[in-house]
């Protein structure tokens, strides 16, 4: 008996809730929500920057050591925490932080953080995702400070890179190019390649400034994190992996194992376990399709890409 | 010369043995060098296996009786693994060939060899799902033998060369 009571005047104010305001509708924290921010999380590879695994750190406390041309980025925390971690946020500081690289106290992060692909991740996706980081343990772990190489610790300067080379955008994956069969496929991998997953910031080379080179997008980093270079996954039959079948990519993306049989190590076997090994099959499908219909880029990973301007 | 020949001798026999399927432990006489390159063709047999497992679940080709059999090698080769990395052939040690192994298997050999012998116990498992036909089962078998036998080796010991 007592425990059907609250039923009846819990739904009217659901209902209620649901009307004020269309967003409530997606932040309610319902257990629908959180299973597919759980989802996004995955997809979205939170858990690879943000967790210390090597030094066995509580997930999601920060702590991780990104090592980039431009120095030392250590990934924060993003637990509940409210005085270490995003406790004290709301859904709108969260959606700014993504979408645009703006710190809830107005500062710009630094575009170690993938603020540039997460740009367009949908308005459910960003609400999803929140309502699960909210379920997750708070951990009062304070955030370790960047030790970055001269000028690049002096903050504002990314307001100027801001500027120069980044365009706040919902992703438009425009239409597939002649040859795609399965268009919906293509459009939700352009999506999971370009915004969610944020393929590109690993498997783009980067400019003097560190902006991705749109112009050899996904066509290989020699410096990549940890300083090693990333493959071309653009569809080149020499540099790329232009001899992969769907099947291939697939496989790789889920357990690792190459066109040689071989398996992953290094980062992308981090990103195998808690990213693209998590997906759905339909969706390690949509990145094949989207990949493999991409134009191939001719550029060995190892070659520095040309200074920016240097080719028209 | 008589090197020479020594050497062209051991590369002939070490082909042989690979043509043949069949996998050398490093005897006392090889050169870290050669150990390196014994494994590293130890490696692509076992690959080779794996390559023609994942043919049979995508398009049907081979059988699984052939995959069965393959899995058997596969138990064979995880068992000799710890023979193939003696001390003093890790990529800070050999520089030709190039070598991937991480001088941290040599700190963490117990687990290094863990590692190794849970490759051999999901090929068991490979094996017995191939003896009863069911593809799904294979497959699954196969990804878990893949993910958690060939990677909790590659994931923490094995940095990946580049192609030449």
């Amino acid at each position: 008996m007592g425990h059907r009571a609250p039923s009846a005047w819990a739904a009217p104010v659901l209902i209620w809730a649901a009307l004020a305001s269309g967003a409530a509708a997606q932040t309610d924290g319902s257990a629908d929500a959180v299973a597919r921010g759980k989802y996004v999380f995955h997809a979205a590879g939170c858990f690879g920057c943000h967790t210390d695994v090597k030094g066995k750190g509580a997930p999601l406390a920060g702590g991780r050591a990104l090592v980039t041309p431009f120095g030392t980025f250590f990934g924060p925390n993003i637990t509940p925490d409210p005085a270490h971690g995003i406790g004290g946020w709301t859904l709108t500081d969260f959606t700014r932080a993504l979408r645009t690289g703006v710190a809830p106290d107005g500062r710009s992060y630094y575009p170690a953080f993938p603020f540039t692909s997460f740009t367009g991740m949908t308005d459910a996706d960003i609400a999803d995702l929140w309502a699960y980081l909210r379920t997750v343990g708070p951990v009062p772990r304070e955030d370790d400070a960047h030790r970055l190489n001269f000028p690049f610790g002096w903050r504002w300067l990314n307001g100027v890179w801001k500027a120069l080379y980044f365009v706040p955008a919902p992703f438009e994956p425009g239409e597939p190019p002649d040859g795609v069969e399965d268009r919906e496929s293509w459009r939700r991998g352009a999506y999971l390649v370009s915004a969610l997953s944020h393929c590109g910031e690993c498997h783009s080379p980067r400019g003097a400034l560190g902006a991705m080179r749109r112009d050899y997008l996904l066509g290989g980093n020699p410096a990549g994190p940890d300083g090693k270079p990333v493959p071309n996954i653009t569809p080149h039959p020499k540099r790329g992996i232009g001899r992969w079948s769907a099947g291939d990519i697939a496989t790789y993306l889920k357990i690792g194992m190459d066109r040689d049989g071989d398996f992953a190590g290094g980062a992308m076997a981090e990103v195998i376990e808690h990213t693209t090994g998590k997906l759905t099959q339909e969706d390690r499908a949509a990145i094949a399709a989207y990949l493999r219909a991409l134009p191939p880029v001719d550029r060995a990973p190892t070659r520095p890409a040309a200074p920016p301007g240097g080719q028209s | 010369m008589n090197k020479r020949f020594a050497i062209s001798g051991f590369t002939a026999v070490l082909a042989i043995a690979v043509a043949a399927g069949s996998v050398l432990a490093p005897s006392i006489a090889a050169t870290p060098g050669e150990t390196v390159k014994m494994r590293q063709e130890t490696m692509k047999q076992l690959g080779g296996h794996m390559k023609a497992i994942k043919t049979f679940l995508e398009t049907g080709e081979g059988s699984a009786a052939d995959v069965a059999k393959r899995a058997t090698e596969i138990g064979d080769i995880a068992g000799k693994i710890p023979s193939l990395f003696p001390e003093g052939t890790g990529m800070d040690k050999v520089k030709d060939p190039e070598s991937g192994a991480k001088p941290e298997i040599w700190l963490e050999w117990e687990k290094f060899t863990a590692a190794a012998k849970g490759l051999g116990e999901r090929s068991s498992a490979l094996n017995t799902a191939a003896s009863g036909g069911n593809n799904q089962l294979i497959a699954a078998a196969f990804e878990e033998m893949g993910k958690n036998g060939c990677g909790s080796c590659h994931k923490p010991y094995r940095v990946k060369l580049e192609k030449k």
